[in-house]
């Protein structure tokens, strides 16, 4: 096989910020916007970029995540042309050992990556919320001869301490990079999104796992490298919706962006013309009861609801009982609110119950998450 | 159950619903906003464990092959399983002989490919949740060669009028009569049928040689009691035969009542259809919303009552829509009205249009029409 870009999707965090909404997934594998998960962001992007080979290396709590992932179908992945895998940690010659970090967890896939010996890779990050198409980034990547592409977004400076920050010349071509920066020098974000050279990123990963005083990591290891050899690393500016959903709250804010009185954009904004695909839930249509009030509001097929809901995203399978009231809030798949339960700016995890007359937030100071289950299914 | 049993989805009795099916079949048809009509009769099938299914279609082929694509979404068409379109070709040149038994003729490697020894034939215009795996087990437990599943109905003058009554007698049909919608209380047959494989191909050739123009249906009601005795088999669940355009609405409109819709939607009981990666519902700040089915796909910022809204539909902000079934792809404007209506697909309803039809005989409007 002769592949002229493979995508290679990081998929293996935790997320901790996201307390017990990760406990049992990873984080890629989270619910967003009633129907979706986080991971069918990037693998729709790739469906629609034409990227027909895509590795997903997963590591933390990855059953979820493998069994989502599939073969591909979801996405459309699954044709005669089309590879999608899932790819972990694995025990070898020398033992087993874990991606010991974002470089590594490469490096140690280069056999599947040779494999199917591509011409260029791309590596995503499997819990970033965007959709594009990478054509126009591969078409400069070549345009350019670079060695490395890395798709970078404007970000508020005050955000900026939070990311990958680097300072481009009047080209384009990076001159200078600091990881998550005390002082950034300028606001312009990596957005972990790179396309590679597949011989430079082969023999830049073989180098550096070499290294023993290396992080193996992309940000902190492999980009300043290539910096300091003088490499030809550009700079690809992305415009458009982008998030990368770290704590309950940004995730929270992520769903209210979808609604139609967000500002600035919508979920038909934010999918631009793009499709996002994901898994089809064998779900009766959503039902909107006779006593209901449904305002402002994304809600999925699968849905029952007999109360009030405003502002919020629904997801399937819910059901919001006569009299509650559930405001400003995400239900994730399988919540249930109860008669005469309120809900205030919540995150209702999946299957998690509020109890008949239960007021959740009522002060509503900070978003709340509640991942109480019916049953705690022996875990 | 895989290797024993083939599944065929009979589309030749399906009744015409008027302007709804002059240009697709009954069992290609939007229901409830999200499902065709043939997903149920599929699930059954899905559901029981019967992974090999023929399609009997008599017409308008485009319309079934738009809804099938792949034809994974409701069986396993894999290496195990197999589904697979039966359509009759020399009945489009012969309208009368246009019947499911010469299709299956036309088809017959599918039975003969197939190990199958039991036939199970279905509707698509019946909707119903049957487990075929008791029945089957039953039907071998006893070595019969024909099951009819039959309903008992007590408004068999207003419903199932395509449809054959039954009289049962000791687990047996002992006739078989035309509903001519005179009784309320019956008997009907769901043209449902389990048949052993050479009593079925022994029936096809008997019914050939006495009248080319019969179908299943006429060659059970003709050889019951000669070449076989047919064993029924209740059904105390839902069911409902979609037989005209204002059933399609009453039926549709019964099941936004929880007190139906759970004899229907069953946890474990999957109901599967193609997945058209729609986004979820979007409702506006001034959307009203009481009693209505609604489709991913759609963007509702006016008032929706007691209707049913499929897929990418669009209502416009001060809308009112009443009573009303529309399809997939329609828009209505801002500030139109819509009520006790019927509009198809791709329809265009500008702003503050007024479609209103009257409550028992609902107005109709023709798919991609824009008013």
């Amino acid at each position: 096989m002769n592949k002229r870009i493979v995508a290679m999707i990081l998929a293996g965090g935790k997320g901790t910020r996201l307390e017990s909404l990760t406990r049992k997934i990873a984080k890629p594998a989270v619910s967003y916007g009633g129907k979706y998960r986080i991971i069918d962001f990037p693998l729709s992007n790739c469906a629609n970029s034409g990227i027909d080979t895509v590795g997903v290396l997963t590591q933390y709590e990855s059953v979820a995540l493998d069994t989502y992932i599939g073969n591909g179908e979801k996405w459309g992945l699954n044709g005669v042309r089309s590879l999608t895998t899932t790819l972990h940690p694995r025990q070898t010659e020398e033992g087993l050992s874990w991606y010991r970090g974002t470089a590594d967890a490469i490096y140690a896939n280069l056999d599947f990556l040779d494999s199917v010996s591509p011409q260029y890779v791309l590596i995503l990050s499997g819990d970033h919320i965007y959709s594009t198409t990478y054509n126009q980034m591969l078409k400069q990547h070549i345009e350019r001869g670079a060695d490395c592409t890395i798709s970078v977004i404007e970000v508020d400076p005050k955000e900026a301490s939070r990311f990958g920050i680097l300072v481009t010349d009047e080209k384009g071509a990076i001159v200078k990079f600091q990881e998550k920066p005390k002082n950034p020098i300028s606001n312009l974000a990596s957005m972990g999104v790179y396309i590679f050279t597949y011989s430079v990123l082969r023999r830049m990963l073989v180098g550096d796992a070499r290294k023993k005083d290396s992080s193996h990591d992309f940000g902190k290891d492999i980009i300043p490298t290539m910096l300091a050899k003088k490499m030809k690393l550009f700079a690809y500016v992305f415009k458009g919706y982008w998030k990368d959903v770290g704590t309950i709250s940004s995730l929270h804010e992520a769903n209210m962006d979808l609604l139609l009185s967000s500002k600035g954009q919508n979920i038909y904004t934010i999918k631009g013309g793009n499709t996002i695909f994901s898994e089809d839930t064998h779900s009766h249509p959503q039902y909107i009861g006779r006593k209901a009030r449904v305002k402002d509001c994304l809600i999925n097929q699968g849905a029952v609801i007999l109360g009030d809901v405003e502002r919020s995203v629904i997801s399937n399978e819910v059901v919001v009982a006569e009299g509650a009231v559930v405001k400003n809030s995400v239900l994730m798949p399988g919540a249930r609110i109860r008669a005469g339960a309120k809900v205030f700016s919540a995150i209702v995890g999946p299957e998690a119950i509020v109890s008949h007359g239960e007021v959740v937030n009522e002060k509503q100071e900070d978003i709340v998450l509640i991942t109480t289950r019916r049953k705690n299914n022996g875990k | 159950m895989a290797s024993k049993v083939l599944g065929l989805l009979d589309l030749h009795n399906s009744p015409d619903l008027g302007p709804l099916t002059s240009s697709r079949v009954l069992a290609s048809t939007s229901f409830l906003g999200r499902f065709a009509f043939m997903d149920f009769a599929l699930s059954n099938f899905s559901n029981s464990g019967i992974d090999e299914v023929g399609i009997l279609v008599k017409s308008h082929l485009r319309s079934v092959l738009k809804h099938m694509g792949s034809m994974q979404s409701w069986n396993i068409n894999t290496k195990i399983g197999r589904q697979t379109i039966m359509f009759n070709e020399r009945g489009n040149m012969n309208r009368k002989k246009n019947t499911d038994i010469n299709n299956f003729l036309v088809n017959d490697w599918v039975l003969h490919e197939s190990k199958a020894k039991y036939i199970i034939i279905q509707p698509a215009h019946v909707i119903c949740k049957i487990d075929f795996e008791p029945i089957l087990k039953e039907h071998i437990a006893r070595d019969e060669k024909v099951t009819i599943i039959y309903k008992h109905i007590t408004n068999a003058h207003k419903s199932f009028a395509t449809h054959n009554l039954v009289n049962v007698r000791n687990g047996y049909v002992r006739s078989f009569k035309r509903n001519r919608q005179l009784e309320k209380d019956a008997c009907v047959s769901m043209e449902t049928y389990i048949i052993n494989r050479d009593v079925l191909l022994n029936l096809v050739s008997e019914a050939l040689k006495t009248n080319p123009m019969y179908s299943f249906k006429d060659a059970i009601k003709k050889y019951a009691n000669t070449l076989f005795k047919v064993h029924a088999v209740e059904h105390l669940g839902y069911a409902r035969s979609f037989d005209s355009l204002q059933h399609f609405v009453d039926y549709s409109f019964e099941l936004l009542d929880y007190r139906y819709a759970h004899l229907l939607f069953i946890k474990d009981w999957p109901i599967y259809t193609i997945t058209r990666d729609t986004t979820p519902t979007l409702y506006g700040t001034k959307a009203n919303i009481h009693n209505c089915f609604i489709a991913n796909g759609a963007i509702v910022e006016g008032r929706v009552e007691n209707s049913i809204i499929s897929r990418n539909v669009k209502v416009g902000r001060g809308a009112i829509i009443r009573n009303s079934i529309i399809l997939s792809d329609t828009v209505v404007g801002e500030n139109a009205i819509i009520a006790n209506a019927v509009i198809d697909k791709y329809c265009l309803i500008s702003d503050s249009v007024h479609v209103e039809g009257v409550k028992g005989s609902p107005k109709y409007i023709n798919q991609g029409k824009r008013l």
